[in-house]
């Protein structure tokens, strides 16, 4: 059995912020699984079930990082990920594709769109997931 | 019965029934055998003159004929490209021809394959998602996330999670077999490595063959080998697969597996076991969806019997063969010949 990777979620020192995630996805029980997990592991955590509720919550509050899903109703995560290039300020916060739509065409286009990675659900444990968000996280506040 | 009544018949049934002699000369042939064949001259002598801008019928029907008879075969023919079902069938002085237009039933046959690739897609999406968040909730209670649990809920909650991930990877399995029937699979071409592959999946079922008692050991020629230039995913899916089976199937202690790697003008994989073999009487069904034989069963009631039905399609969809010997009781040697690259024509 793989060890599980520990999670390093320390926030700064001199002014303690928790990273704030958002998290698209229209299965309740897969974003309480999110939520649950990220919260444990010190996040705060943003939700929105499609990508039209995603882009109003986006005008509320900036994510350090957004973990979208792509089938979605009203729109898809793929659709979010267009709307997002229009708005310069939503365009640079870093989305994590979450999808089991795991083929090669899948990937690319969501690379293309302007994913940073791309996730497929059933090949990753839900510690991987908050181990790669975090990440994520990281190296763009290195950018 | 009367033979003009007989004439009648034939002239009103839907096939083209076409009546040739040994020196190819045509005795009778129904209205339809023209209509079907575009032809307004029924004035041809031969048959041979009625296939003449196909001759591939032609060679057909001289090794029908030459050869004894198939099941017949569909041909895409005349200038609109009918498909026609042709099939040859010999008596001792003359013969006959038999036509019959399969255009209609192929569209829906087409129709039914795409409606059930979909349904497939659709349906395996939205059993994964469901899927997806039982096994993180059985994760995190796994991982005591949410308080410690005892020995007998530990054992609970991991066969529940165990349970979750196989039908995840059947579900996966059935996406993709369906995937690649409909000629959907989308291949890339790379440098591969052969058996940096093999290594790198050996070490995956590392803990497999050691809870196995098995021992894998693997030859190459030449060494260093070159590289293929194949798709890498649908290769590690076949040596998985092999492998899986091989060591799922060994009934002894200390069993030894072989993976031999030849490459010259083609790429020539050999994987052997000293497993339970396969029946003879289920030798035919090895490679059928969902086929699994009665001792295969017995030792192993786990299995979706779509891993070697998989492997079949992937090495054929990579322009490739399998074959196999087995005995039962004794073990089985799987045979992959591969091309050393992915041409436009193998790709799926």
């Amino acid at each position: 059995m793989p060890t599980k990777k520990k999670i390093d979620n320390k926030a700064e020192k001199k002014e303690p912020k928790k990273h704030v995630v958002m998290v698209v996805e229209d299965d309740r029980f897969l974003n309480k699984a999110y939520t649950d997990k990220l919260q444990r592991e010190g996040f705060d955590v943003l939700v929105a079930i499609d990508g039209e509720e995603a882009l109003q919550r986006l005008k509320e509050k900036l994510p350090d990082v957004i973990l979208l899903d792509v089938i979605m109703p009203r729109m898809s995560g793929f659709d979010f990920l267009e709307a997002i290039q229009n708005n310069p300020t939503f365009k640079k916060v870093p989305v994590v594709i979450i999808s089991n739509l795991g083929q090669e065409e899948d990937i690319i286009r969501g690379k293309q769109l302007g994913a940073v990675d791309y996730l497929v659900k059933t090949e990753l444990s839900i510690n991987d997931i908050a181990v790669k968000v975090l990440e994520i996280i990281n190296k763009h506040k290195k950018k | 019965m009367d033979k003009s009544f007989l004439i009648k018949i034939l002239d009103h049934i839907s096939a083209g029934v076409l009546v040739f002699d040994r020196n190819s000369k045509i005795i009778y042939a129904n209205k339809n055998v023209y209509f079907l064949l575009d032809k307004k001259n029924r004035n041809i002598k031969k048959y041979p003159a009625l296939f003449k801008d196909d001759q591939k019928i032609t060679d057909f029907i001289f090794q029908e004929l030459e050869h004894g008879p198939s099941a017949g075969k569909v041909f895409k023919i005349g200038k609109n490209k009918k498909n026609l079902f042709l099939q040859i069938i010999p008596f001792a002085k003359n013969h006959l021809l038999l036509l019959e237009d399969v255009g209609e039933i192929l569209r829906v046959r087409n129709e039914i394959e795409k409606m059930k690739t979909s349904f497939v897609s659709l349906a395996s999406h939205q059993l994964l998602t469901p899927l997806s968040s039982i096994r993180y909730f059985t994760e995190m209670l796994k991982d005591e996330e949410i308080g410690t649990l005892n020995e007998f809920q530990m054992d609970y909650i991991s066969q529940i999670y165990d349970s979750t991930k196989r039908m995840i990877v059947l579900i996966k399995e059935l996406l993709s077999a369906s995937r690649l029937e409909s000629g959907k699979f989308h291949f890339n071409k790379e440098g591969i490595q052969l058996d940096d592959l093999v290594d790198a999946v050996i070490e995956e079922f590392s803990i497999v063959t050691r809870a196995n008692n098995c021992k894998i050991i693997v030859s190459k020629i030449p060494n260093p080998l070159p590289s293929l230039y194949l798709d890498r995913a649908s290769l590690r899916q076949i040596i998985v697969n092999l492998l899986d089976n091989a060591i799922k199937y060994s009934s002894k202690k200390s069993a030894i597996i072989k993976v031999n790697i030849e490459i010259n003008d083609k790429c020539l994989l050999t994987i052997s076991d000293q497993g339970i073999g396969i029946p003879r009487k289920d030798q035919k069904k090895v490679f059928d969806k969902f086929f699994r034989s009665d001792n295969a069963l017995k030792l192993n009631a786990n299995g979706s019997g779509l891993g070697l039905y998989m492997v079949k399609l992937l090495v054929n969809a990579l322009g490739g063969e399998i074959w196999f010997e087995s005995k039962e009781g004794k073990g089985t040697v799987f045979y992959i010949s591969l091309p050393l690259r992915l041409t436009e024509e193998t790709k799926a």
